[in-house]
């Protein structure tokens, strides 16, 4: 799967750059958020504005990944397409994974849940 | 360094010959051959040798001392370890006794003395590259057996999970309940149930396990006997509350790893209204007048994903005629999205409430129908299930 992190304004961005996040790409996933998770970082922003395609296992790997952060941890996300929020919706899951336009807005969403 | 043609490490060849001249020529030239060899000045010295550490090849004098190069050869095709080493016969002479002899007892090829080295060198090669394709079509024997037992394994597995899905179409106080499963591999993580809930209400459960194949039929196998259990003595939503509860425990070893949580819709229904819930699959429609006239959606988390979660549920008062569908994505992913179910239930025939729903036959062959018009590949398993109310049982004070 092909991942690359990004600071920006101390938070941590990680960009998806897969089209699609399933069950061939979901542990790979998951194990990149680990390594994130084991550097210290509790409040990642995940950038989904290339996936095109997000299964149920895709999902399950972002759930497993916020675990994975601790007590404290939060993951938002910014650039989910349509197609992409949809799944989030129907499972709550943007109960969960605060959906973002921008990083700008995210970043000011991760900062206020902080406080 | 390897002889040519071996960039691995380099295969080693036992020498077995009483005679000391012999023994030194042979190992030097398939050192120099580039093989590691090791030497042996008769049959019982050459056995021992093979019992510490099997050769790739042995190059075997006939004419010894007590024990010939047959009765070697014999020895060690009837041992374990040496069975299938790759043997090559020295013979003196063109004596045809002698190589019918070796060839019986089991070598596979021969070289007659005086040696010539590039006979050797390349019979020597070839015997181990043969030994080597052997080997390798065992091998494959070997997994494509095991390629077919598992298959058959998943074959009656799959056959054991149809078996436990209730029968349709299914007539329950006045509902008639159609639909069906479509299976996108041998054995998968949809399944439905029509079960006894509270207060003599039926309720009719769709689970979508995350994920393909056994695991996710094994984990929907226990999601739907946990679900059938809970719903016979609790309301759908503390029901579904219990099983997150459970399954959350559950999944604090192996299923947390592999992120199995279930998706499911149940609809709790009565003489003239249903209590439904949908935990993460696509909206459960009401339809009327030819068109979705309700949909439920998003109730509460997928049990299984969060550790705690709360449900809500939606009651739907329901007059005969009308219908309830709900389905899993493997029939809405096609379309791109989760949510996009009236394309599907009006390419099913189901907005039409003149009509009754077809029964499960001719719906599976709409299903097919509808996902191969998609053109979608690697496809997840589709179920459709549909609750419509008979006139027949219509509820007093409520005409048509």
């Amino acid at each position: 799967m092909n991942l690359s992190e990004t600071m920006n304004d101390g938070v941590m961005v990680v960009h998806v750059k897969s089209p699609r996040v399933d069950a061939a790409s979901a542990h790979e996933f998951r194990a990149a958020i680990a390594d994130v998770a084991a550097r210290g970082h509790t409040r990642l922003i995940v950038d989904l504005s290339a996936v095109q395609f997000i299964d149920s296992t895709g999902l399950g790997a972002l759930v497993s990944a916020l675990k994975l952060l601790g007590r404290d941890g939060r993951i938002v996300v910014v650039g989910a397409r349509e197609s992409v929020a949809t799944l989030f919706r129907v499972t709550r899951m943007d109960k969960v994974f605060r959906m973002h336009l921008s990083n700008t807005e995210a970043i000011a969403a991760l900062a206020e849940g902080a406080r | 360094m390897g002889p040519p043609g071996h960039p691995e490490p380099p295969r080693s060849v036992l020498v077995v010959d009483d005679g000391p001249e012999n023994r030194v020529l042979l190992g030097a030239v398939l050192e120099r051959a580039g093989y590691r060899v090791t030497l042996a000045e008769n049959g019982a010295q050459g056995l021992a040798a093979v019992e510490r550490e099997p050769p790739d090849l042995i190059v075997l004098d006939y004419m010894m001392p007590r024990m010939d190069g047959a009765e070697v050869t014999r020895r060690l095709r009837a041992g374990e370890r040496s069975r299938e080493i790759p043997i090559i016969i020295l013979t003196a002479s063109r004596l045809d006794t002698h190589i019918e002899a070796a060839f019986t007892a089991g070598a596979n090829d021969y070289v007659t003395k005086p040696v010539d080295r590039r006979i050797l060198k390349a019979r020597v090669e070839s015997a181990i590259r043969a030994a080597d394709d052997r080997r390798r079509v065992t091998r494959m024997v070997q997994s494509d057996r095991e390629h077919g037992e598992i298959l058959r394994e998943l074959r009656e597995a799959s056959e054991v999970q149809q078996a436990q899905l209730p029968q349709l179409p299914l007539e329950r106080d006045g509902w008639r309940i159609t639909g069906g499963l479509l299976p996108g591999g041998l054995i998968g993580g949809d399944v439905f149930d029509v079960t006894p809930g509270l207060h003599g209400a039926q309720v009719l459960i769709l689970i979508d396990v995350s994920g393909h194949g056994l695991a996710a039929a094994l984990v929907a196998a226990s999601v739907s006997s946990q679900l059938r259990a809970l719903v016979r003595t609790h309301e759908l939503t503390e029901a579904l509350r219990l099983l997150n509860l459970q399954l959350a425990r559950e999944s604090l070893g192996a299923s947390l790893r592999l992120g199995k949580y279930a998706c499911i819709g149940a609809i709790e229904l009565r003489r003239d209204r249903a209590t439904v819930i949908n935990a993460g699959l696509p909206p459960i429609c009401l339809v009327r007048d030819g068109a979705c006239a309700d949909r439920i959606e998003a109730s509460g988390f997928p049990p299984g994903l969060l550790d705690d979660a709360d449900y809500e549920r939606y009651e739907l008062p329901v007059h005969p005629g009308e219908r309830l569908v709900l389905m899993s994505d493997g029939l809405t992913e096609p379309f791109g999205r989760a949510d996009e179910v009236t394309p599907c239930l009006d390419r099913l025939g189901l907005l039409d409430t003149a009509q009754q729903a077809p029964a499960p036959e001719p719906l599976v062959a709409r299903m097919e129908q509808l996902l191969r018009a998609t053109g979608a590949r690697d496809r997840d398993d589709a179920t459709l299930l549909v609750a419509e109310l008979g006139g027949a049982s219509r509820p007093q004070g409520d005409t048509p």
